[in-house]
């Protein structure tokens, strides 16, 4: 088991040849923890202390069960606030943490520069503390089940709390549409305007992390590797690395594994400008941009990517033109995978929003239920969601109690 | 971590109540989803030939956290096919495919989440709102009365249980031997507790008489329903009541008392006359479970396809066994629409019996909250 002295030593051999690379990731504050309590620190999706609901229950049952059929391990855990906030696996070698730990310099160092997480809050961790706080003052006034079945409401629009990686005023553009019912639900208490400006903070800062989980990932991995050859290594430990690296970039068919295909990307950027050119990459890109930049047809084919269904039970990659899977795979990245959905209008007929269609059909099995909460929760009153099925348009609206599925 | 170093991840975690309260939640929740799926599962065909150890998958749906999503069937995704220099062949199936928590498992639009569940704990939700009803604890035989009993003594307890003779003699016993520690000195070892065993004793004596029309007209849905309710009732009384005894009776035109095995693996065949069951019925009652020693229920499931010469006889012995039992539960069971029974709608009449129409296998975890239910006001109806 690894103690703080060991760490000590090993910050000491790779945080020097990190910043002679060039890399500023700022204050970083590491810690040694234990699998279980990493464990527990990463189930509340990347901020350690949320607000409680019983979705974070879920995941964290879901981890646990992960983690005690030894499915997964999770190494480290990043969290994106000044001073950020390194914890490590105490349960790894020597030989792996230093891998880990230059893992995590360029993390940290990617928040850092990367051009989507400048106008975030820098004391996140603090903000949802007060959040937790909040919902739990509110949940004393206002009874848990009003609180609970809001935030459930709140959780389905907040994929949906603006698409831009700048800053952005709660409810001011229509691609934010949480932001909008906080605004402007017309039967909304003040308090629970303040629970949906709470998650819907959140989101946001989220939402830079879920743009560019391949560019991060990526860099972090792009830069372990070039410090791991600057710094002076023991056989063992080379062997113990190199494997460590083998087992994160591996091909798991038919998954796409955003440390392999931002790795390939970075180098790619690397051979075309050096480093100066991955710097510019990592200040600006966001995973659509990035592979947009550099994800050549050569490329393509030496990251061995396909087409995939993924319902089926043996995935058969299915041969394409390059150009084809290069399009698939910007559509699955851009807006992290989730449809756009616009604010229309609003009026005493109720929410219209409209979905902005790309050839992809919303899943109809899931969509009455989601409106139904919205429209009953938050909305009180209709709320109407203007797309297309089958390049067919359809107009469908919940008002709480039924669902109307009409062919315009 | 050492302890004297200040800790990031030590005062974070030191929330870990609320994550505790959140698992609670979330298992209140799964708990509440099987609740309401009880209907499906107590009548759930693999339950009645289980061997009472089996886990069962149990599709939860409120526990979808429902989104605006894109339809997961219609799309082709991108993904990483070999390894390079390998193009275009296609890879094993990796046994982890599941790593990322996403399991194909499901099939499409039917949005649930499965659940494990064991035996006992749908039988515990399931018993925990029934019991036997009008119980009368004063009948002087073994049955569902209980007592308590001080037969041991613990180190742990409430304090009117506290047995201060035993604690001053542990404490004594202690200073004897070691001499050196100052008398009259009482250490929590010493303190020692009445524990109250609960004990069945010889009080709320009840039994329950099951009747079951065995006749050609009971076809598979029929026998299937009517043994279901049997069996579950029978499992009820055994895990609350351990103590009650049960009663087989299988009828066709004639009645015959059976063990547990034959009653619920029986053919069928034969007409019906239900006036023979109850007239056995009764004679069981008279000579062996005098009234003034046991509660009687007693139940009968038919199709209600009665002998119609039999009609007013059966509703005249069932009528006369209604005066002897605490209930008398008539339930009949209808495979297609149809108008109840003659005998239905005479039993409706007689106060003091319950009756009930069963349709389908829902109907049985409703007639058993119709018989056993708390609080069940139309059950005389």
């Amino acid at each position: 088991m690894l103690d703080e002295k060991t760490l000590h030593q090993l910050l000491e051999r790779v945080w020097p040849v990190a910043e002679s690379l060039g890399l500023h990731p700022g204050h970083v504050h590491f810690e040694l923890v234990s699998s279980s309590a990493i464990q527990l620190l990463a189930s509340h999706g990347g901020l350690p202390v949320r607000y409680s609901h019983w979705s974070f229950g879920k995941s964290e049952q879901r981890l646990k069960t992960a983690f005690d059929f030894r499915l997964t391990q999770i190494y480290e855990l990043v969290i994106n606030n000044v001073p950020a906030y390194a914890f490590i696996d105490e349960t790894v070698s020597p030989a792996e943490a230093l891998m880990i730990l230059a893992h995590v310099i360029a993390h940290a160092d990617f928040f850092r520069h990367h051009r989507a997480f400048q106008h975030l809050p820098t004391d996140m961790l603090a903000r949802a503390s007060l959040h937790r706080r909040q919902m739990a003052q509110f949940r004393r006034l206002y009874g848990d089940g009003a609180v609970e079945s809001l935030i459930d409401a709140a959780h389905i629009l907040a994929d949906f709390s603006g698409e831009s990686l700048s800053e952005t005023t709660i409810g001011e553009r229509p691609d934010d549409v949480l932001g909008f019912v906080a605004r402007y639900a017309p039967r909304l208490q003040d308090w629970e305007r303040d629970v949906l400006a709470m998650v819907w903070e959140e989101a946001r800062y989220f939402w830079p992390q879920q743009l560019t989980k391949v560019a991060n990932e990526g860099y972090a991995t792009f830069f372990h590797t070039r410090l791991l050859r600057k710094v002076e290594t023991t056989a063992e430990e080379s062997w113990e690395t190199a494997r460590l690296n083998a087992q994160i970039v591996q091909v798991n068919p038919p998954q796409l594994n955003p440390y392999r295909l931002g790795y390939l990307l970075y180098q790619e950027a690397f051979l075309d400008g050096g480093l100066d050119a991955v710097y510019q990459a990592r200040d600006v890109y966001d995973d659509v941009g990035l592979i947009r930049a550099y994800l050549a047809d050569e490329l393509m084919e030496r990251a061995g990517l396909a087409l995939f269904r993924e319902r089926e039970a043996h995935p058969e990659p299915r041969k394409a033109e390059p150009q084809d899977i290069r399009e698939r795979l910007i559509r699955d990245l851009d807006r992290g995978g989730l449809p756009r959905l616009v604010v229309e209008s609003s009026g005493p007929e109720g929410l219209l929003l409209r979905h902005l269609y790309d050839g992809r059909d919303l899943d109809f099995a899931q969509l009455p239920f989601a409106l139904k909460s919205v429209a009953a929760r938050i909305w009180n009153g209709p709320v109407t969601v203007l797309t297309l099925r089958q390049r067919v348009p359809h107009r469908v609206t919940h008002d709480g109690s039924e669902w109307v599925d009409q062919v315009v | 971590m050492s302890d004297n170093t200040y800790s990031v991840a030590r005062s974070l975690l030191a929330h870990q109540p609320l994550f505790t309260a959140e698992r609670r939640r979330h298992q209140a929740k799964v708990k509440e989803a099987i609740r309401q799926h009880l209907a499906d599962m107590v009548t759930d065909e693999k339950i009645l030939v289980t061997d009472g150890r089996r886990t069962l998958s149990v599709p939860v749906p409120e526990l979808n956290e429902f989104r605006i999503r894109f339809d997961p069937d219609l799309e082709e995704n991108v993904g990483h096919a070999t390894s390079p220099g390998q193009a275009g062949q296609a890879g094993e199936p990796a046994s982890d495919a599941h790593k990322n928590g996403r399991e194909g498992g499901n099939q499409p639009g039917l949005d649930m989440e499965e659940t494990e569940v064991s035996l006992e704990e749908i039988q515990a939700a399931v018993f925990s709102e029934l019991e036997l009803p009008d119980l009368d604890l004063t009948k002087p035989s073994p049955g569902a009365g209980r007592d308590f009993d001080p037969v041991s003594i613990g180190r742990h307890g409430i304090l009117s249980q506290w047995d201060r003779r035993r604690t001053l003699k542990a404490a004594l016993l202690r200073q004897a031997s070691h001499p050196d520690l100052a008398a009259g000195d009482l250490q929590e070892e010493d303190l020692r507790f009445r524990l109250l065993d609960p004990v069945h004793d010889d009080q709320g004596g009840a039994v329950v008489i099951a009747m079951m029309d065995t006749s050609g007209s009971m076809g598979s849905f029929e026998k299937y329903l009517a043994k279901s309710f049997f069996y579950w009732t029978a499992e009820f009384l055994r895990q609350k009541y351990p103590h009650v005894e049960l009663v087989f009776l299988a009828h066709d035109v004639r009645a015959r008392e059976v063990d547990e095995e034959a009653f619920f693996h029986r053919g069928a065949s034969g007409g019906t006359v239900s006036s023979s069951v109850y007239r056995l019925g009764l004679e069981i009652v008279e000579n062996r479970y005098p009234l003034d020693r046991y509660n009687i229920y007693a139940f009968h499931f038919t199709d209600g396809g009665n002998l119609t010469s039999d009609n007013a006889l059966a509703v005249e012995t069932g009528t006369k066994l209604t005066r002897q039992v605490t209930l008398f539960g008539y339930g009949e069971i209808h495979d297609t629409e149809r108008n109840p029974s003659p005998l239905y709608q005479e039993f409706q009449r007689v106060p003091g019996v319950g009756v009930v129409i069963l349709r389908d296998k829902e109907d049985i975890f409703r007639a058993m909250t119709h018989f056993f239910g708390r609080n069940e006001a139309v059950r005389h109806a």
